[in-house]
């Protein structure tokens, strides 16, 4: 399993069991999907003694892909105008826009709440072409990762998770 | 179901590049008897994904269509000439269509050209995706057209 599944809601879920029937939510195959990196905040310093400490206060965890245009131009036929935007496509827009965001990594797994790093929207599109875009989307954990899915996730691939 | 493509006799068709057709505005716009350098190509876009391969993305399309004929300016036949028709699909994204080796041809019967020697046919269909361009070059004693498409499409289509 390397796919993804993305949700996004305007109120907090009430559980993060993963539902394959949650009607705001979509999977997603990238190709860019990097594995989820621990990010974490420290407090460091140094006592008058001269030895060094560092005390780590959370560890989230930072998940980095790319989706690329293969799975967002799934509605450009020979028959439609590609004035049409395909669904996949208007959900990255309506996931960004949304208040709460969560990602089941991989998909089928219990849902994670996360928050997207940086203000803008990391879109490129390919030799330049509207209808083949890239959305590069960094998310991280929303709350501080406890230790077993920090080991089972952090810095491995997805396919093995 | 299982496909083989193994057996030669009676699979290999001649199917040359025999006209390009336009429509823009209910006008419909077609030059045959073209030129045999006339060609076209489909090159997929790649990109490179995070498994070590590609992932495919979409077919650049190139069109070229070369057209011996130099009636660049006459009017008499159609009210407006062939340079003026030209300007007018340069300018707006209108569907284009190749007609491939033997197909049923929708041109007047003086106008269809040869139907060289080819055994099948093929309509290629492209649906206001290309953007086209053309270019006028002197050969040896006279001009020669060159009509340019090109453009990103999602897939093949032939019918």
């Amino acid at each position: 399993m390397s796919t993804i599944i993305l949700r996004y809601s305007d109120t907090p879920l009430t559980s993060l069991t993963f539902s394959g029937t949650a009607t705001e939510q979509y999977e997603f195959d990238p190709a860019i999907n990097l594995p989820p990196v621990p990010v974490q905040e420290l407090v460091q310093g140094k006592l008058l003694s001269g030895r060094r400490y560092s005390h780590i206060l959370y560890t989230h965890l930072l998940f980095d892909f790319t989706i690329s245009a293969d799975e967002l131009s799934d509605v450009i036929d020979i028959t439609d105008t590609p004035d049409v935007m395909p669904a996949s496509k208007a959900f990255i827009r309506d996931f960004i826009l949304a208040k709460y965001k969560y990602i089941s990594y991989p998909a089928g797994s219990n849902y994670i709440e996360v928050i997207k790093e940086g203000n803008g929207i990391e879109v490129t599109y390919i030799e330049d072409y509207i209808y083949l875009p890239e959305f590069r989307l960094q998310l991280i954990t929303a709350s501080p990762v406890d230790p077993t899915t920090l080991t089972n996730l952090a810095l491995k691939p997805i396919s093995m998770v | 179901m299982n496909m083989y493509f193994g057996k030669i006799e009676g699979n290999v068709h001649v199917i040359p590049f025999m006209a390009l057709y336009m429509f823009y505005n209910s006008d419909f716009t077609a030059f045959s008897n073209i030129e045999a350098e006339s060609s076209y190509r489909y090159s997929p876009i790649t990109r490179p994904n995070s498994k070590g391969g590609q992932r495919f993305i979409g077919y650049r399309v190139e069109i070229k269509t070369y057209v011996p004929h130099t009636a660049y300016i006459d009017e008499t036949a159609y009210g407006e000439s062939m340079l003026e028709r030209l300007n007018t699909l340069v300018q707006n994204r209108h569907d284009v269509q190749l007609l491939l080796g033997k197909r049923v041809n929708t041109l007047p019967a003086e106008h269809r050209g040869d139907s060289s020697n080819a055994t099948e046919g093929l309509w290629v269909e492209f649906h206001r995706l290309l953007r086209m361009t053309y270019e006028i070059e002197s050969v040896p004693f006279k001009p020669r057209l060159i009509i340019t498409h090109s453009g990103i499409v999602p897939k093949i289509n032939m019918s």
